[in-house]
């Protein structure tokens, strides 16, 4: 068995805090019109280094495209890591300076409604910008938003993730971190009934949390279950909410149709499986469009081969 | 955040780009949200200083020189992010006497980013090869700029904004 590395190491590892920091800085350091040719930079060099993350791109996109040659998908592994950049840079750019940014929207009568709910779960995904959106709605809409993130690898950059988040949104988001403990759902739960938002990220299963089984581009996948047990709970609704980047300092929020989970029987996962058939639709519409943004970094569909 | 229907005439950072838009009724408010010279500025900057670079890179071989050129590229991504360091080193004493009133670093960096460059533009500016005229290009970009710069200052308020 190996050594874990020292602490002062571990902030340069890929995940490491460290280039949080060095992001945060190169923010406040660098004019604005540097940034595009050094990104471009930054992505060789995690094109390497990251190699676990590649490798996950690449076997998502072997499922999402899977007419795509080899050498198409390793391009596509770098325009997807490129749009990682600009994404995490663009959302220390709105931390740092709440610059102005253009956005598009697809459901808008969906989003008024979302903000309008006593009581909602946001589902959504490693895609474009969740955590500026997340910050935008806040405060867009005046309400307080409850984000529940996946644990972090290293403490540190958690806790910078968090503080980011919370100086994004100026205090209106209070971020969770989704771990196998019963006291979160229960914590979540009566956030719900006391009208709250709650976002959850709904593509990914991190650590021991319970799952679900879905199916997505013909395959089987293992989602999280909490988003639907809550919302059955709390009777609330599900908003399937995508923020992607459109362009520079652009974005775009697609609201899809509402999920019920809804009590028709006495068989309560197959009201379950209704609704986490109706999330994998929507979500693999959006990801078969924005292929290029979703930042899992984990090889979904081989979870479920190893589960 | 900005709605899609707000509006939405262009705006610019660069003096020369908004002296012709508050000319042509438009705002000439400083503005980093403009596509196009994120792009090209970055693109602009990077190729004055490779060539820049590039003359010391010594020709012996043609085949060694084409792979010397392309190491030259990731050297000098990291020649940068070395001297915006060092820029910052020099800024933070006069952030600390108070001279900075911001709380970011990017306009003054601008200023030591432009300056910098055209030191290296001016070295080209000498050379008998092709890359003078990008030499010379760059400091005719700059000395045009710093005109639209002072035309800015005499503008009203109005449509100035910001010079």
């Amino acid at each position: 068995m190996t050594e874990p590395a020292p602490s002062w190491l571990r902030r340069f590892a890929v995940r490491g805090v460290f280039w949080r920091q060095y992001l945060d800085w190169a923010i406040v350091n660098l004019p604005f019109y540097m940034h595009f040719v050094l990104l471009s930079f930054w992505t060789f060099f995690f094109f390497f280094f990251a190699a676990p993350a590649r490798r996950a791109i690449l076997a998502n996109l072997r499922v999402i495209l899977p007419r795509s040659s080899y050498w198409a998908n390793q391009l596509r592994a770098f325009r997807t890591l490129y749009n990682f950049a600009w994404t995490i840079t663009e959302s220390a750019v709105y931390k740092w300076t709440k610059a102005d940014f253009q956005y598009e929207l697809v459901g808008s009568a969906l989003l008024d409604e979302l903000a309008a709910a006593n009581g909602a779960i946001v589902l959504t995904a490693h895609m474009g910008s969740y955590d500026l959106g997340a910050a935008l709605f806040a405060q867009k809409f005046n309400r307080h938003i409850r984000m529940v993130r996946a644990p972090e690898p290293d403490r540190q950059t958690e806790r910078h993730l968090s503080a980011s988040l919370q100086q994004a949104g100026s205090g209106a988001v209070k971020v969770d971190y989704n771990t196998a403990g019963a006291l979160l759902s229960f914590d979540l739960l009566n956030a719900l009934r006391q009208g709250e938002i709650v976002s959850i990220q709904g593509d990914r299963v991190p650590g021991d949390v319970a799952q679900v089984e879905g199916r997505m581009f013909g395959h089987k996948v293992l989602i999280p279950g909490g988003p639907f047990n809550l919302a059955l709970a709390a009777q609330v609704a599900i908003y399937p909410l995508f923020i992607v980047r459109n362009g520079y300092k652009r974005y775009g929020i697609i609201v899809l149709d509402p999920i019920r989970v809804v009590r028709t029987g006495p068989d309560r996962s197959a009201d379950i499986a209704a609704a986490v058939a109706q999330w994998c639709a929507a979500l693999e519409t959006v990801i078969a469009r924005h292929w290029d943004q979703w930042f899992a970094f984990a090889p979904i569909f081989d979870a479920h081969a190893r589960a | 955040m900005r709605a899609p229907d707000s509006p939405s005439r262009p705006q610019f950072y660069f003096a020369l780009p908004r002296l012709f838009a508050a000319l042509s009724g438009g705002s000439a408010a400083r503005s980093e949200s403009n596509a196009v010279e994120a792009h090209v500025g970055s693109v602009v900057v990077f190729v004055v200083t490779y060539l820049f670079l590039a003359t010391f890179v010594p020709i012996h071989n043609a085949l060694l020189h084409v792979v010397a050129l392309i190491v030259l590229a990731f050297l000098t991504w990291i020649f940068w992010l070395v001297l915006v360091y060092l820029n910052s080193v020099i800024l933070w004493p006069l952030r600390r006497a108070g001279f900075l009133k911001t709380s970011s670093s990017a306009r003054p960096q601008s200023v030591m980013v432009g300056f910098e460059t055209t030191i290296f533009a001016l070295v080209l500016a000498q050379h008998t090869d092709a890359t003078r005229f990008v030499g010379k290009l760059w400091i005719a970009a700059v000395c045009v700029n710093m005109l639209a710069a002072i035309a800015l200052s005499f503008m009203p308020a109005k449509g100035r904004i910001e010079a």
